[in-house]
């Protein structure tokens, strides 16, 4: 699979969080802290990021992503795991 | 076997799939078109999209199975609007059915809880597979769904059907923190009190085990308990403070208070409406209302049960694996699996389930 562009990744990122938390109604940045800011849990978190590495099928160390805390590291660590 | 497991992505359901995987079978599993995968996908098994509201979707997946484990029991968050839990439970429960009757699979094992065992008859001290739910507990939705789905499955007659009774599950892969939820609120200090009372625990790998030999050698019609360890909510809490380094200071909370405040902090969750847990969920406030020791001869004689995993080793098992997901904090020295915890007494006080090994130190726990 070619690797997709940032701003693809970080659409993608932002539409999962939306589904994942409807009632967030407010703009998504790249530093916003995934708990703090947004308001996932730790569940909520790990449904992104189950979301976000099957849709590219991506086979991921589950201890290396929950390292991630903010939405630009999930886009950094999609972008690295597809590098 | 060809297996299919259904709810692949819950606790039970991927503990299962794993035992299943391990042992070589041919399994599949499936998974809610949102469900969290990081984990499931991991096991060796094809995961699959199905729906337990759309028997069409059911049937496909059980198709050319031979064994399907029912493994996506209805697990409600909040104990609110019974009637129409109860009623999912016995909707979903059916689907199952029905999919597996179009499917002509072999046989069918529903998971069911050792909650749907009653109080013990007759003088014993232990309850077993005969023992009926009091009626007093059908008030509360975690008991009440869980009567409806096993009789809606043991009411079948037309197939071949086993169900199985686990105690509360402790161990690996339990991704929602269910019965586990104790060791990482106790972790995070976050217990202030307890409610005290009976229960039986039982090790995640036992009880995957379990559901294979049920498989393999259950009686149609039957069900049996899954269970490991008679002890107390106590003597629990006392063996994971101990694996997690904690001194364990809660306050018992009697029942009478216990209820009405789970009651309402599930209301104030659920009018939230953000799928928050509850401070003092009522299903546990429920599990040990209603609590038993259990019997499991039946089960280990029929079933050629192995002997359950020490009480300690489940607790480090389990503490370990929330440890390495970051469930919970990192402690600075880690025992290994299988070392003894520094004060054995407490487990030597909560035998396992088998009648004559009930230690009187265990009966005499307040």
């Amino acid at each position: 699979m070619t690797a997709p562009s940032a701003d693809i990744l970080r659409n993608d990122v932002d539409e999962i969080i939306r589904r994942i938390r409807p009632d967030f109604k407010g703009e998504i940045k790249v530093t916003d802290r995934l708990r703090e800011d947004i308001g996932l849990d730790s569940l909520h978190a790990m449904e992104l990021l189950s979301a976000v590495t099957e849709k590219y099928e991506l086979d991921v160390d589950i201890e290396e992503v929950q390292e991630v805390k903010t939405v630009g590291d999930v886009v950094q660590f999609l972008t690295t795991a597809m590098a | 076997m060809r297996a299919l497991v259904l709810g692949g992505t819950g606790f039970v359901g991927m503990n299962v799939t794993r035992a299943l995987a391990c042992r070589g079978h041919d399994v599949i599993a499936t998974r809610r078109a949102r469900a969290n995968t990081l984990f499931a996908r991991k096991l060796g098994a094809k995961l699959i999209v199905a729906d337990l509201d759309d028997v069409d979707s059911l049937t496909q997946a059980m198709k050319g199975r031979q064994v399907v484990f029912h493994c996506a029991g209805f697990y409600p968050r909040y104990s609110l609007n019974i009637d129409e839990q109860v009623s999912l439970a016995q909707r979903t429960t059916r689907h199952v059915i029905e999919a597996a009757r179009r499917a002509c699979i072999d046989r069918l094992v529903v998971t069911s809880s050792v909650a749907t065992i009653g109080p013990p008859r007759q003088g014993r001290v232990l309850s077993n597979e005969s023992d009926e739910m009091s009626a007093d507990a059908r008030d509360s939705v975690y008991f009440a769904s869980k009567e409806a789905i096993e009789r809606v499955a043991l009411e079948t007659r037309d197939l071949d059907v086993v169900v199985t009774c686990p105690g509360g599950i402790v161990g690996e892969l339990d991704v929602k923190a269910g019965t586990g939820f104790i060791i990482v609120a106790l972790a995070h200090r976050l217990l202030p009190f307890y409610v005290q009372g009976k229960t039986n625990i039982v090790d995640a790998d036992d009880m995957a085990e379990g559901h294979l030999a049920a498989a393999e050698r259950g009686r149609k019609g039957q069900r049996y308990i899954l269970g490991g360890h008679n002890t107390t909510i106590k003597d629990l809490l006392l063996g994971i403070g101990d694996e997690l380094g904690i001194r364990f200071t809660s306050w018992p909370m009697p029942l009478a208070i216990a209820k009405p405040m789970a009651t309402f902090d599930e209301m104030r969750c659920a009018a939230r409406g953000k799928g928050e847990r509850p401070f003092i969920p009522r299903e546990f406030v429920d599990i040990v209302r209603f609590g038993q020791w259990v019997d499991t001869e039946r089960s280990m004689s029929e079933l050629a049960l192995r002997e359950p995993t020490p009480l300690h080793i489940t607790i480090q098992k389990a503490c370990a694996w929330y440890e390495r997901y970051r469930y919970i904090p990192r402690r600075l020295e880690s025992r290994s699996v299988g070392e003894s915890p520094s004060l054995p007494r407490i487990f030597a006080a909560s035998s396992h389930s088998k009648s004559t090994d009930i230690s009187s130190e265990s009966r005499r726990t307040p």
